[in-house]
């Protein structure tokens, strides 16, 4: 079976409500696609592209789109909509500052998604906001709200003119009614991931622009930002700790970095490991482009290791990853890990099993078994050990092997079973 | 079997609980493997490794340390690097360029490090410690880690001086945070590089670095050490040894009194019982000496591999050879004549094994062993006695013994 799919012959991908969305500047079409790679829709431009897309976003209302300036260390982040069939141009933020040396190739827009509370008709200018976020700070004067769709599916985009809490002050009335529920959405600010801080090429840094008027408002160095191709913004739900929280992601290596970009120096909510790795065990797959939808991750790739076996294209292709807690790895210890062939000797087996986000999973079954020529063996009744019990810590098992009378190399197996 | 294991594709390791560590200079990534090979995880690196290699990795319990080559080849850069917060960051970095007086080219470096506990509860904002063990190794101008505390969090302090105990240390600022009595404790003392140069001419030798200031205190001329790729520290709890390999064997130098006290055979020949393998690095765990070799030899087979694997040696004494004599070897077969046999049971530091059980049988129908169950004595060795039979004929006598633990 091929293991291709979106067949996009550009390095970026969105996904919007099942469809797989990319800019085409050869076609000025923005591609709508399944995910089989049949294409569902286009919506042509009003504004023609000049240069190929590197990466882009979507806000729950807009699409994002970076390129390239027309200058040297310049980058084009624009704002498009769709409109009547079209794909039409909203705005356009030009990052050119000889101060800087903009070279990046992935971005993402910090956008929220609420509802309202309470009812409210046409003609209204205040309205409050079921949101545990404080909103000032994040959503300012100047900056939009799109409230909606409504019943009747209508939607409108207002200007901000004050906040108070949850209340906001609309600088121009309500065209529509809507009900306590519906909808509530705004960005504010673009992430960029600079390959230079400043002009020091030699280091990456995170930039924080305003999505509006397209200034720099911060800069964080740091070479783990260098080089990023593929970063995007969601709401999260999988660290369990911590409930929704709102983060910033980004691939390097072959983890999926989560950025709290709410903590001063940007600490990580966590990571994830991917399968990004060639068969060679060593060559990491790189990452386009990403897109989070509920609880799965999608990632545009031209390469992908199926069951050992690693695969290329000439297209980019989606290859899925998931937020939901799975067994990634389980790690070994023999305790000794020599000991005589006197079919009494033992050796203690601890098992650490974790999942991809390298927490220890408590509460799973570990199946021990021997690979062995011989009678060595798990000791009876040690052979199925769950994981945080017997006094161990969490998400290790222990087990004991005890040898057989036959000098050998003797591998001892553990399983643990996806739930 | 296939025996390769962890598949490294590069010739240095660190063992971190269960899984093993390496640092990849072209992703720029510390990459953590599980025992069969697998990727468990990987941390990215900041500042990147920009190309250049590691040579050899360190871990204290607490900090990953690692060797570079510096600006040219007789410069070394040694960095100590903190995984937190999903990344792994420097946080210390230690350039040893060359001078008149020096020169460097290493293969191999080791961390002499201690880690211990708290013996009282430390609250925020105070001024002391008192430390379980490793009191003598902690100096004033000692930087220790103190953590993690029941909340998760570490913390640095700088030891000032000795208080009215001498296991008791104070410090230079007050501690942020409360750590309870039996918070793990970490501190490294020295390093101690290999050389391939002795000062800045040609010879090999070992350089003691002390820590934090990052001082050479300590030069030991040593040709030997040219020819080191693999060295580790090892900690018995009451004696400090710098391992190193040469050749087919371990050497254990004592750093207390920088003599190399033990010497411990390895498995690393080929089949042909004449090519040494070469040992990349090793590290101890517990009892056991982690070797990182891409060749290995198993019961009397040469494998190959194309990426970097661990073979074990076990440090606890275990029986590595028994060895028997018998005298007189020519008997009448008379049924009268006897001869002393003496089997003498060595472990692998080739010390004798003392009170080891060790059971003799001969091939002989009419003669016979007096002892056939005989313990060793202070040198390692069990006598019996072999009574001669009566058919003239070779007799093959055999000595059995078992490592039980």
């Amino acid at each position: 079976m091929a293991n291709d799919n979106l067949n996009f012959r550009k390095p970026h991908m969105t996904f919007v409500d099942g469809y797989f969305y990319m800019f085409d500047d050869d076609t000025d079409m923005l591609l709508q696609k399944t995910d089989d790679g049949v294409t569902s829709f286009s919506f042509p431009f009003d504004t023609l592209m000049s240069n190929t897309v590197d990466s882009i976003e979507h806000d729950g209302v807009n699409f994002w789109s970076m390129e390239d300036g027309s200058a040297d260390d310049t980058k084009v982040i624009r704002r498009w909509a769709l409109d009547n069939y079209a794909c039409k141009l909203q705005s356009t933020v030009t990052l050119s500052n000889p101060a800087h040396t903009f070279s990046s190739d992935t971005f993402s827009v910090e956008h929220y998604h609420c509802t309202i509370s309470g009812g409210y008709s046409e003609g209204d200018t205040i309205i409050t906001v079921d949101v545990d976020t404080e909103l000032p700070g994040l959503l300012q004067s100047g900056m939009a709200m799109t409230i909606g769709p409504n019943t009747a599916g209508r939607q409108e985009t207002i200007n901000i003119q004050h906040v108070a809490g949850k209340v906001i002050t609309l600088a121009d009335p309500l065209e529509y009614s809507y009900i306590n529920g519906d909808s509530f959405q705004f960005y504010n600010y673009l992430w960029m991931f600079n390959n230079a801080h400043g002009t020091n090429t030699s280091t990456g840094a995170l930039y924080k622009i305003n999505a509006y008027s397209g200034s720099v408002i911060a800069t964080y160095p740091g070479g783990v930002y260098k080089g990023v191709k593929a970063a995007t913004f969601s709401e999260i739900t999988h660290f369990t700790e911590l409930g929704a929280v709102n983060s910033l992601m980004y691939v390097k290596a072959s983890n999926l970095l989560f950025i709290n970009i709410n903590s001063a120096s940007l600490d990580y909510y966590g990571s994830m490991a991917m399968d990004t790795i060639k068969d060679d065990e060593v060559s990491i797959i790189t990452v386009y482009d990403l897109a989070v939808y509920n609880k799965n991750v999608y990632r545009l790739q031209r390469f992908a290791t199926y069951y050992g076996a690693t695969e290329g294209w000439a297209t980019y292709n989606y290859q899925a990853a998931t937020f939901n807690s799975m067994v990634a790895s389980i790690g070994m210890v023999a305790s000794p890990n020599i000991i005589a062939a006197n079919g009494t000797s033992v050796s203690e087996i601890i098992a650490s099993v974790r999942d991809q986000f390298a927490q220890p999973i408590d509460g799973r079954l570990v199946y021990f078994a021997v690979d062995s020529e011989n009678d060595g063996a798990i000791v009876d009744g040690q052979e199925i050990v769950n994981t945080g019990s017997g006094g161990m810590s969490a998400g290790k098992a222990q087990t004991t092997y005890r040898a057989g009378e036959v000098a050998e190399l003797v591998r001892i197996l553990a399983r643990v079973d996806q739930v | 079997m296939a025996h390769e294991n962890i598949r490294f594709p590069r010739n240095h390791m660190a063992i971190r609980d269960e899984y093993f560590y390496y640092f990849d200079e072209r992703n720029d990534t510390l990459n953590q493997k599980v025992s069969d090979g697998a990727t468990a995880f990987t941390y990215p690196l900041d500042p990147p490794l920009g190309g250049n290699a590691v040579i050899s990795v360190e871990y204290d319990g607490f900090n990953f340390w690692t060797l570079q080559e510096g600006n040219t080849s007789e410069d070394v850069v040694i960095k100590k690097w903190l995984v937190s917060n999903y990344i792994c960051e420097v946080v210390d970095t230690i350039e040893l360029a060359h001078s008149a007086d020096h020169k460097f080219n290493s293969s191999s470096f080791s961390l002499e490090f201690y880690n211990t506990t708290l013996v009282t509860t430390v609250s925020g904002r105070t001024s002391q410690i008192t430390l379980a063990g490793y009191a003598d190794y902690v100096d004033p101008g000692t930087i220790i880690t103190l953590g993690p505390n029941s909340e998760g969090v570490y913390e640095n302090v700088t030891v000032t001086g000795t208080l009215n105990t001498s296991n008791s240390f104070g410090l230079g600022f007050y501690t942020f945070n409360t750590y309870e009595a039996g918070t793990k404790v970490y501190f490294p003392k020295s390093i101690w590089l290999v050389n391939n140069f002795l000062y800045n001419s040609a010879g090999g030798s070992l350089y003691k670095i002390t820590l934090p200031n990052k001082q050479i205190t300590e030069v030991i001329a040593d040709e030997d050490f040219e020819y080191v790729d693999a060295s580790c520290f090892y900690n018995t709890g009451s004696e400090q040894y710098i391992l190193y390999v040469l050749g087919t064997t371990v050497r254990f130098l004592n750093i207390d009194s920088l003599t190399n006290e033990k010497s411990m055979l390895l498995d690393n020949i080929k089949n042909d019982q004449s090519t040494g393998i070469t040992v990349y690095d090793i590290k101890v765990k517990g009892d056991t000496l982690y070797r990182l070799q891409n060749k290995a030899t198993y019961f009397g087979t040469d494998y190959t591999f194309s990426t970097y694997n661990y073979q074990f040696s076990t440090i606890r004494p275990f029986v590595d050879s028994i060895t028997v004599d018998v005298n007189p070897k020519i008997l009448p077969s008379n049924g009268i004549n006897v001869a002393e046999i003496q089997a003498v049971v060595r472990d692998q530091f080739n010390a004798p094994i003392q009170i080891k059980s060790v059971t003799f049988s001969d091939s002989d129908a009419t003669g016979f062993i007096s002892s056939t169950f005989v313990y060793t004595n202070h040198y390692g060795i069990a006598a019996s006695v072999y009574k001669a039979g009566t058919i003239p004929g070779n007799v093959t006598i055999t000595a059995l013994t078992t490592q039980y633990d």
